[in-house]
């Protein structure tokens, strides 16, 4: 290793440590290392405001920025675009104690995580010509690709209603209620906007099935002693810009 | 796209943020361009790129990154310089320009970013980590870079020319040209306890040939107590002082691309614009001066 690289190593390691201005008056070293310090905190908490916008919201500031500067600890970026960064917070957050006390917030994060992503995920272009596919080779030997901004993700808590209280609707009255079994949640953009819907247990096994690389036929004789209705969510599915094409398996 | 004729109308921008993207996209500002952080657009899709596409009906576009670390001796991410390249040949801006610094260090098996601009030893081991970071990123974009001088706030030592000695340097060793960003001359000079910031300024800029210079930074920082390090927080108007230096350096380097940056305690778009008529006014009475 070069001595630039070793004295930049170094400098990353103060940059990263702990606060040991304890002593005054501050070496201009101190000084000049706790604005750097202040610097990427900074940074890092406002690029986490923007990717987790309902936790930063529900959260105290200075849980928040406690929980900023122990990501950057154990998870620091290893893209040069903080957008990137973050995608390890909602379990740090489960194990604090903000985290435990409130059950919701780690499930919150997942939620807010999943929504930038799928904000910024490729703009999807449906290709209508894979739909022949499903004649030729048939629904037994046809997949599904879904658009790189379709999430799914599951929780007991009423996230859908905390994220919309948020927003500034009212809440009804019994709607923060943690369910007894986790709900499916799917998350999905329409234009720039990104969405949000609880969806049945049947959707859910459907789309994650798709996901899993499995066949349309393969996934309808599971579904088949259901109200699931392939055509009804196919209808629905291409309206809500899911779908990118259809595949030969 | 607007287009600018850099060579009869030296152009005059401000940065774009987030803010300001309904009062700068809904119709055309009296500027030449804006200047964006591209690591703002490197989702793969969505509303970022959209403004983009907006931006650049209106206005000339500027690149400017500040995570590429040009200066780190781990090297720079290839992920990084592959989503720039894509992003230029897209939108092919005006200039495409990164910062005098490092930001990636190897810990252990992984690549970590620093998340912010780290000073270097203006050294030869600098300059040639630099010169073959700087390639790289010429070679992928197939065009000059620009280069910012930064504001520290360690001085680590280990200099074996002044900056802009070493500056020039690079310029000869790449092809690269450079960004002179005014406000962080001021804040080094005052981080330095140098009695006298603005003659710094003016020394540092006359040791800087008029061919390397492709754009000047304007912008301010919140003033600090005596004894206080400044910080480069772009969240104050240009200066007094920062204005006369910008007239010399015109008067030095002729009439070059002037970007007034505002990043924090963001003003009303209005008053950004203001900013950059003062920078074309000052232009505009050099030019006369000279008739």
């Amino acid at each position: 290793m070069t001595s630039l690289a070793q004295q930049q190593e170094h400098f990353v390691d103060a940059v990263f440590g702990t606060d040991d201005a304890g002593s005054r008056p501050l070496t201009p070293w101190q000084q000049g290392l706790s604005i750097y310090r202040r610097n990427v905190v900074a940074v890092a908490e406002a690029a986490l405001a923007v990717s987790f916008p309902v936790l930063y919201r529900l959260m105290e500031q200075a849980d928040f920025r406690a929980l900023s500067i122990a990501l950057l600890r154990a998870h620091p970026p290893v893209a040069g675009d903080w957008g990137e960064w973050g995608a390890e917070l909602p379990t740090l957050l489960a194990a604090t104690s903000a985290g435990r006390q409130f059950g919701f917030l780690a499930p919150m994060a997942r939620l807010d995580w999943q929504t930038h992503r799928s904000a910024r995920a490729a703009d999807n272009q449906f290709d209508p010509a894979s739909l022949a596919l499903l004649t030729d080779p048939g629904i037994d030997r046809v997949g599904i690709a879904l658009a790189a901004h379709v999430g799914l993700l599951e929780s007991v808590y009423p996230l859908l209603e905390i994220r919309n209280w948020q927003d500034g609707q009212e809440a009804a009255a019994g709607e923060f209620v943690v369910a007894s079994v986790p709900r499916a949640i799917l998350v999905y953009r329409q234009q720039y906007r990104v969405e949000h819907a609880y969806i049945s247990p049947r959707d859910q096994v459907f789309l994650s099935g798709l996901r899993a690389g499995r066949a349309v036929g393969s996934l309808l004789d599971e579904l088949a002693n259901t109200d699931f209705d392939f055509a009804l969510w196919l209808d629905r599915a291409l309206r809500q810009n899911l779908i990118q094409h259809f595949y030969p398996l | 796209m607007a287009n600018v004729d850099l060579s009869t109308k030296p152009p005059v921008g401000v940065g774009l943020r987030h803010p300001h993207y309904e009062a700068a996209l809904s119709r055309a500002a009296d500027i030449d361009f804006v200047e964006v952080h591209t690591e703002n657009f490197y989702g793969e899709g969505g509303a970022s790129l959209a403004v983009l596409e907006q931006a650049r009906e209106h206005y000339e576009l500027s690149f400017h990154c500040t995570a590429l670390g040009l200066g780190s001796a781990a090297g720079i991410s290839t992920q990084a310089v592959n989503r720039l390249a894509q992003l230029v040949a897209r939108f092919n801006p005006m200039l495409v320009s990164d910062h005098l610094c490092f930001c990636w260090v190897q810990q252990g098996d992984r690549r970590i970013h620093a998340g912010d601009l780290l000073p270097l030893p203006r050294n030869a081991e600098a300059l040639a980590v630099l010169t073959d970071n700087i390639d790289r990123v010429q070679q992928a974009l197939g065009r000059s870079l620009v280069v910012e001088n930064i504001s520290t706030y360690i001085d680590q030592g280990g200099h074996q020319w002044s900056e802009p000695e070493f500056l020039l340097r690079l310029v000869e060793r790449t092809g690269c040209q450079l960004l002179v960003d005014i406000n962080n001359l001021l804040v080094n000079a005052h981080n330095a306890g140098l009695p006298a910031a603005e003659d710094y300024a003016r020394a540092w800029l006359d040791a800087i040939p008029r061919s390397a210079v492709a754009e000047i930074h304007l912008a301010g920082y919140t003033p600090v107590a005596p004894g206080q390090l400044a910080v480069d927080d772009h969240a104050a108007p240009v200066s007094d002082q920062a204005w006369r230096i910008y007239a010399h350096a015109l008067q030095r380097l002729g009439n070059v691309p002037t970007l007034v940056e505002w990043d924090n305690d963001l003003p009303d778009w209005s008053v950004l614009l203001a900013e950059a008529t003062r920078a074309r006014d000052i232009q505009r009475a050099l030019q006369a001066a000279e008739a």
